[in-house]
C-alpha cells in the first residue's frame, strides 16, 4: 500500500458524542481512491455515525475530515460527488419508486438510466407502487439501484440490503462487481455480512465501539491470524508465548487462533504435527470484537483472553 | 490497486452543477409527483368551492333572492392553512430524502423557497382570475362570493395579487420555520417554538387589554385594510424565512 495518490477521504481525530454515548472517539482514518473498502464491525459500533460525518448528513463534535480535499458539510463541490445509500433513508410520502429514479439523474451527473432500468429489472421493482408499500427488500433494491446507476465517484453503501434474499443479493454483488471494473470508483461498503462480501473487499476497516481497530488490506487482514489445530500438549506448547486470539477444546484436541505466522514458524508447527487452517475475515473479525472464549473441554479453566498471554 | 488512474480520471470528470441548476433540481424534486404538490390543493380547492356552490344555489332558489354576506367567505383561508401544513410536512419528508440524493442544505432550502412560491404565483393567478369572473357574473348570477371576498378579491388588480401572494408566501415561511425546527429538533422544538409563538400572543393581548387598546387595534385593521395588514406581515414573513434557512442549516439527517 504505497500508492501515493489523494486520498478520497481523510478524517482525523474525528469525535462524536449523542449524549453522553461516545459513538466516535477519536478516529483517524484515510481511504485511499479506487478500491472497494468494508467498513465493518458490530451493531452501534459507530459505522453509520461515521458514515453521515464523512457526508456531511451529521456533525462531528471535533476533529478534520477531508473529502477529495474539501471539508464536506454544505459544501455542493464535494457532495454532487457522494451517493450514500443508506438502510434507513426516507422517501416522501407519496412517492413511488419511479420519482425516485426520475429525480436521480438531477442529482448525480453520471446516471446511467438504462443500467438503472436493467437492474430494476433484475431486482423486479415494481415502480408504481408506493415505496410505502414496498416490502423491507424491494424497499432496498431501491437504495441499491440508486448507488448503482449514480456512479458516483464516491459511493457508500450503509447495510444496502436488509431484507433482500440470498439470490438478490448475489444480484447485487455480480452487478456491484461488474460496474465497478468498467466503471471504477470507490466504494464503501458496510455490513454484517461479512463472509458474503470478503471476496469484494480490498481493503478492510474494523470500527468497535467508536474506535478503529483494524485498517488494513483485506489480504494482509486474512494473513494476520491462522488457527493451528492438534493435540492439546502440542497446541500448548506451540502457542506458549504468542498472542492468542482465540482457542476452542474438545476433548484433547485443541482449536487456536494466533496472530500472523512467519514461514519458519509455519513448518515448525507442521512439524510438530499440527494443522495450519486460514481464518476467514468474518472469524478473525468476531474474533477481535469479541474477547469471549470458548472452551468445552472441563478440566482446565477457559481463563484465556484476547490480549492476554497464555 | 490498477485502478487508481481511471479513477481519478473519472472523479476529474465529474462536473459540478452550477448554484442555479442545484437549486432547480431541489425545486423540480418537490414536483416530482404531481398528485401532493399540485392535484391535491386544486382538489380541496375544487370542492370547498363545489360545497359553497350548492349551498349559494340551494338558498338562492328557496329564497329567490339575491346572497348577501357572501363577501365575508373565509373559504379560501383554508387554502392558506392546508398550504402553511403542506410547507411543514413537505420539509420533513423531502428533506432527508434530498439529503440522501446529496443536496446541501443551503440548496434544499432555497430551492423549497423557490417550489412554494411557484405554488403561490399559480394559486394568486387563479384566485385572482376567478375573483374577476365573479366580479363580471355578479357572483354567478346570485352575489355569491367566494375569491371575491373583501379580504383579498375586491380593490384593484394589483391589490389582488399583493394580498393573495404574500399572504400565501407568509404562511409558507410560518410553515417552514416550523418544518425546519422540526427537521431539527423534532418534535420538542416545535413544542418550544410553539410556546414562543403563545408567549407572543397572550403578551399582545394582555398589553393591549391592560392598556385598554382593543379600540386602536381595531382601528388600525379597519385603516390598513387587508393590504396593509399584508404589508406589515412582510416582516414577520421575512424574519421567519430568515431564522428558518439558519436553522435548517445545522440539521442532521439521521436515519
Amino acid at each position: 500500500m504505497t500508492d501515493t495518490a489523494t486520498p478520497v477521504v481523510e478524517v482525523s481525530g474525528l469525535t462524536k458524542r449523542f449524549g453522553d454515548v461516545v459513538a466516535l472517539d477519536d478516529v483517524t482514518l484515510t481511504v485511499r481512491p479506487g478500491a472497494i473498502t468494508g467498513l465493518l464491525g458490530r451493531n452501534g459500533a459507530g459505522k453509520t455515525t461515521l458514515m453521515q460525518t464523512i457526508t456531511g448528513q451529521d456533525f462531528a463534535n471535533s476533529g478534520e475530515i477531508r473529502v477529495f480535499g474539501e471539508h464536506p458539510v454544505e459544501n455542493a463541490k464535494v457532495l454532487s460527488r457522494i451517493s450514500f445509500i443508506k438502510e434507513g433513508q426516507k422517501y416522501p410520502d407519496e412517492f413511488k419508486a419511479k420519482h425516485v429514479f426520475a429525480c436521480a439523474p438531477w442529482f448525480y451527473e453520471n446516471w446511467d438510466a438504462e443500467f438503472a432500468a436493467q437492474l430494476i429489472d433484475d431486482f423486479q421493482l415494481p415502480v408504481n407502487r408506493r415505496i410505502r408499500k414496498l416490502s423491507r427488500g424491494q424497499l432496498s433494491a431501491v437504495g441499491v439501484i440508486v448507488g448503482l446507476a449514480s456512479r458516483a465517484p464516491l459511493t457508500f453503501f450503509d447495510e444496502p440490503y436488509l431484507g433482500l434474499d440470498a439470490v438478490a443479493r448475489q444480484t447485487f454483488y455480480d452487478r456491484l462487481l461488474a460496474d465497478y471494473g468498467e466503471h471504477p470508483r470507490t466504494i464503501i461498503l458496510s455490513t454484517h455480512l461479512i463472509d458474503e462480501v470478503a471476496n469484494m473487499l480490498e481493503h478492510v476497516v474494523v470500527i468497535d465501539r467508536g474506535r478503529i481497530i483494524m485498517d488494513e488490506s483485506a489480504d494482509s487482514a486474512r494473513e494476520s491470524a491462522t488457527t493451528v489445530v492438534g493435540p492439546r500438549g502440542a497446541i500448548d506448547a506451540f502457542v506458549a508465548g504468542r498472542r492468542v486470539l482465540h482457542r476452542e477444546g474438545i476433548g484433547g484436541l485443541a482449536s487456536v487462533t494466533v496472530e500472523r505466522l512467519d514461514a519458519d514458524e509455519r513448518r515448525e508447527a507442521l512439524a510438530a504435527g499440527l494443522e495450519l487452517a486460514p481464518v476467514s475475515l468474518q472469524q478473525l473479525i468476531v474474533r477481535t470484537t469479541n474477547s469471549a472464549t470458548t472452551d468445552f473441554g472441563a478440566e482446565e479453566p477457559s481463563s484465556i483472553k484476547e490480549g492476554t498471554r497464555s | 490497486m490498477t485502478a487508481i488512474s481511471t479513477t481519478a480520471a473519472l472523479r476529474d470528470t465529474t462536473a459540478v452543477p452550477s448554484t442555479g441548476r442545484r437549486i432547480w433540481n431541489v425545486t423540480r424534486l418537490h414536483f416530482a409527483n404531481r398528485f401532493s404538490m399540485i392535484a391535491l390543493p386544486w382538489i380541496i380547492i375544487g370542492f370547498i368551492y363545489l360545497v359553497n356552490l350548492v349551498i349559494w344555489i340551494s338558498i338562492f332558489a328557496s329564497t329567490h333572492e339575491q346572497l348577501t354576506g357572501t363577501q365575508w367567505s373565509g373559504s379560501t383561508m383554508y387554502i392558506f392553512v392546508y398550504f402553511g401544513i403542506a410547507a411543514v410536512q413537505a420539509m420533513n419528508l423531502t428533506f432527508r430524502f434530498a439529503m440522501g440524493m446529496s443536496a446541501t442544505r443551503r440548496d434544499y432550502y432555497l430551492g423549497t423557497v423557490v417550489a412554494f412560491a411557484l405554488q403561490g404565483l399559480l394559486f394568486t393567478a387563479v384566485c385572482t382570475l376567478l375573483s374577476y369572473v365573479e366580479d363580471w357574473t355578479n357572483g354567478y348570477g346570485m352575489s355569491a362570493h367566494m375569491f371575491s371576498n373583501i379580504y383579498m378579491g375586491t380593490g384593484p388588480l394589483w391589490q389582488r395579487l399583493f394580498t393573495a401572494f404574500f399572504a400565501f408566501m407568509f404562511c409558507f415561511a410560518l410553515g417552514a420555520l416550523a418544518g425546519s425546527v422540526f427537521v431539527r429538533w423534532r418534535s420538542n422544538g416545535l413544542y418550544l417554538l410553539g410556546a414562543i409563538v403563545a408567549v407572543l400572543g397572550v403578551g399582545f393581548v394582555a398589553v393591549t387589554t391592560l392598556t385598554g387598546s382593543w379600540p386602536a387595534v381595531g382601528a388600525w385593521f379597519a385603516d390598513s385594510r387587508t393590504v396593509g395588514v399584508v404589508a406589515w406581515l412582510l416582516i414577520p414573513m421575512v424574519v421567519s424565512a430568515v431564522i428558518g434557512y439558519f436553522v435548517l442549516r445545522k440539521a442532521p439527517s439521521r436515519a
